[in-house]
């Protein structure tokens, strides 16, 4: 019985894998599209609201330094990640690897400062231009990839 | 003891891995796996997805 149990643990365990790599394609795309959608969505916000004058002209500066940095970052994960999978050798699949990680962890980083100036923008005095600020967007990125 | 259980188990794997229909359910788990031109183009259409702040 006790080695029935076992057997059985060891086929999920082995489904489990199976399923988790034939979709490696899919999991790594869902990931990369929503961390690109967290930045877009607050670009469209930030954006128009400099371009009006609704935010101080210090504060726009440091948002689109943020954003550009954060673009450049999430392009080059994305060829990295392009790379991944048109790499055999699996050496070179986790050099690779660990360096898509590392820009997404850079990446999540930079997305968190353009949020924390955000966040200071919002938080400006009543009357100030910076109080004008449009609402947080309700999107945030994904968690990264493990 | 251990060891017949990992050749067991390892022969259960590889026969899973030869079997096409076992294959199918596998890849089409949760939406069909992308081909490698739809994955290298969502991946570019991703990046086009965020403009340049100028």
């Amino acid at each position: 019985m006790k080695r029935k149990v076992q057997v059985a643990a060891m086929l999920v365990l082995i489904l489990a894998v199976t399923v988790s790599c034939a979709s490696w394609r899919k999991t790594e795309l869902a990931t990369y599209e929503s961390l690109g959608v967290g930045l877009r969505g607050y670009y469209e916000i930030a954006k128009p609201a400099c371009d009006k004058g609704t935010i101080a002209a210090d504060k726009c500066v440091e948002l689109k330094d943020i954003y550009t940095k954060a673009k450049q970052v999430y392009i080059l994960a994305g060829n990295t990640l392009a790379t991944i999978d048109n790499t055999v050798g699996a050496v070179e699949q986790q050099a690779l690897t660990t360096m898509y990680e590392s820009l997404v962890a850079q990446y999540n980083d930079l997305y968190n400062q353009f949020i924390d100036v955000w966040k200071t923008i919002k938080a400006a005095p009543a009357g100030s231009p910076a109080a004008a600020a449009p609402a947080t967007p309700s999107v945030s990125p994904a968690a990264p990839v493990k | 003891m251990e060891e017949i259980l990992n050749l067991v188990i390892n022969g259960i794997e590889a026969a899973i891995k030869e079997i096409p229909a076992v294959q199918k359910i596998i890849a089409d788990w949760n939406g069909p796996e992308p081909t490698k031109e739809e994955f290298l183009a969502r991946i570019k259409a991703a990046q086009d997805s965020l403009p340049d702040w100028t």
